[in-house]
């Protein structure tokens, strides 16, 4: 069966000479060889990610597994009281991070020893926490082609889209979505972060990453983030302290949540470097007034409110600011 | 891949995304395919390929706002090395008119039209590449084929009356 039996004879082969032409010129339409091995090589460099990424989170699961036996083994009469987590605590119930040269979990402790939320203790730095070491401050570069933060100093979340859902986006919140070939490129640069959308009501939208989905952060040892980015119009560019976000999503804060530290930038059509210090930082204050803690950070965000929208703009080699 | 570059690339130039945002599409649509690859029935990869590019153009195209210095279509290395000047601006002019005729349809004409009469796709190949009902493939394509043929008598009115003009 053919499109012939549904009464439709091609253009292409009945069509006048003009429909003909039109019709032939798309189809000799062709890309470029270089698109076809950039494109090669990024859905290399996307397999190897997943690979690795598999590989690490079976050995986390097998290291979380092992050290829960051996927290049950060793430990069944210290805990004497309830277990009791602390909502700055985002870590798992046993693994700590602090002083691990590799990354790994280094030893057990229980849960019940991080201290328990009191007014004081709410704004000190969170606890077990992962701590970049000064060494190694870029956040991300983009030129692996993928989302995930490369694995340096405990950083390992993920980029992350979304919005207050009155209107579309790209990527699309929740979707998959991977680093842009930069149209031109940018010096060395191929791959940046592209983030449009369309006209947002209510607050807008987000490029998001949080550092360390399993702990909070500790980036004291830095002065603030810098990163490159082009567009048209103002985007927010917000670090997040754990006491600013809602413990439903790991934090502290209980009312009036996600009041981030922030900074508001202009973009221009030209990529252009931008230094955030730490000390620029302020909140707009919906919410509680919170003391910005580099000691204990969740992450880091690009958002954009709804007079600023539709938008559309790149955010390329991101990474903290040494001294 | 190698094999259905070109369709998924030259799919989504005329679903209406831009080359930049041709190129990033053709790779999000194979980072798609390869992350499903056990769910694409063997031989029917090109369907697959196509539903995806459907589905990205539209996302891309409604998202983000068209940038005003959209730039020229340049000819590739490929068609440089195949063709001469002339033919190069006549395949870029008449390019540039099917575009302007395929922008002119809803969406849903467009994606139809692109499989019928440029990838040659068959109707019930696009009945079960879109999920449609091969009537509704059908009724889409009767539409499409109408606008696409007025608009092509008019380009031809154009072009006649540039022509006596000149």
């Amino acid at each position: 069966m053919t499109g012939e039996d549904f009464n439709f004879r091609r253009l292409s082969k009945t069509g006048n000479e003009l429909e003909q032409e039109l019709i032939d010129s798309a189809r000799e339409d062709v890309p470029s060889a270089a698109l076809r091995q950039a494109a090669f090589e990024r859905l290399l460099a996307d397999d190897r990610a997943r690979r690795r990424r598999y590989l690490k989170g079976g050995l986390t699961l097998s290291a979380t597994v092992l050290g829960l036996a051996a927290a049950f083994v060793l430990f069944p009469r210290r805990v004497t009281r309830p277990m009791q987590v602390s909502p700055e605590s985002r870590a798992s119930t046993l693994a700590v991070t602090r002083g691990s040269p590799d990354g790994g979990p280094l030893e057990g402790i229980p849960a019940g020893s991080a201290p328990p939320p009191s007014a004081e203790s709410r704004f000190a730095a969170c606890s077990p926490a992962a701590v970049a070491e000064g060494r190694s401050p870029l956040i991300d570069d983009f030129e692996d082609g993928n989302t995930h933060l490369p694995m340096i100093e405990h950083r390992a979340g993920e980029w992350l889209t979304y919005g207050d859902a009155t209107a579309k986006q790209a990527p699309m919140p929740g979707s998959p979505f991977m680093a842009m070939r930069i149209p031109g490129g940018r010096g060395e640069s191929r791959y940046a972060l592209h983030h449009t959308g369309e006209k947002f009501t209510k607050w807008g939208a987000n490029l998001s990453v949080t550092f360390n989905p399993r702990h909070c952060y500790d980036a004291s040892v830095y002065d603030g983030i810098q990163f490159w980015a082009r567009g048209h119009g103002q985007i927010r560019v917000a670090v997040k302290v754990t006491q600013v976000v809602s413990e439903e999503f790991g934090g502290s804060c209980t009312n009036n949540c996600f009041d981030t530290h922030a900074v508001t930038i202009k973009l221009s059509r030209e990529f252009e470097h931008f230094v955030v210090r730490w000390s620029e930082l302020t909140q707009t204050g919906f919410g509680e007034a919170v003391k910005f803690n580099p000691h204990s950070l969740d992450g880091l965000e690009f958002a954009v409110r709804p007079d600023q929208t539709p938008f559309d703009f790149w955010v390329d080699d991101v990474s903290f600011l040494a001294h | 891949m190698e094999a259905h570059f070109d369709f998924v690339w030259r799919s989504l130039r005329r679903l209406g995304l831009n080359d930049p945002d041709a190129d990033d599409g053709t790779q999000e649509v194979f980072l798609v395919a390869t992350r499903k690859l056990d769910q694409i029935l063997f031989g029917c990869e090109r369907r697959f390929l196509f539903a995806t590019a459907v589905r990205v153009a539209s996302t891309r195209r409604r998202s983000l706002r068209r940038r005003h210095e959209e730039q020229l279509t340049l000819a590739s290395e490929h068609e440089c090395q195949q063709n001469g000047p002339e033919r190069l601006a006549e395949m870029s002019r008449a390019r540039h008119e099917l575009q302007g005729i395929l922008d002119g349809m809803s969406d849903d004409q467009r994606s139809v039209f692109i499989a019928f009469e440029l990838e040659e796709m068959t109707v019930p190949e696009i009945a079960e590449t879109l999920t449609l009902p091969i009537g509704t493939v059908s009724s889409r394509l009767r539409a499409a084929r109408g606008y696409f043929q007025s608009a092509i008598a008019r380009l031809q009115a154009q072009r006649t009356f540039a022509q006596v003009r000149s």
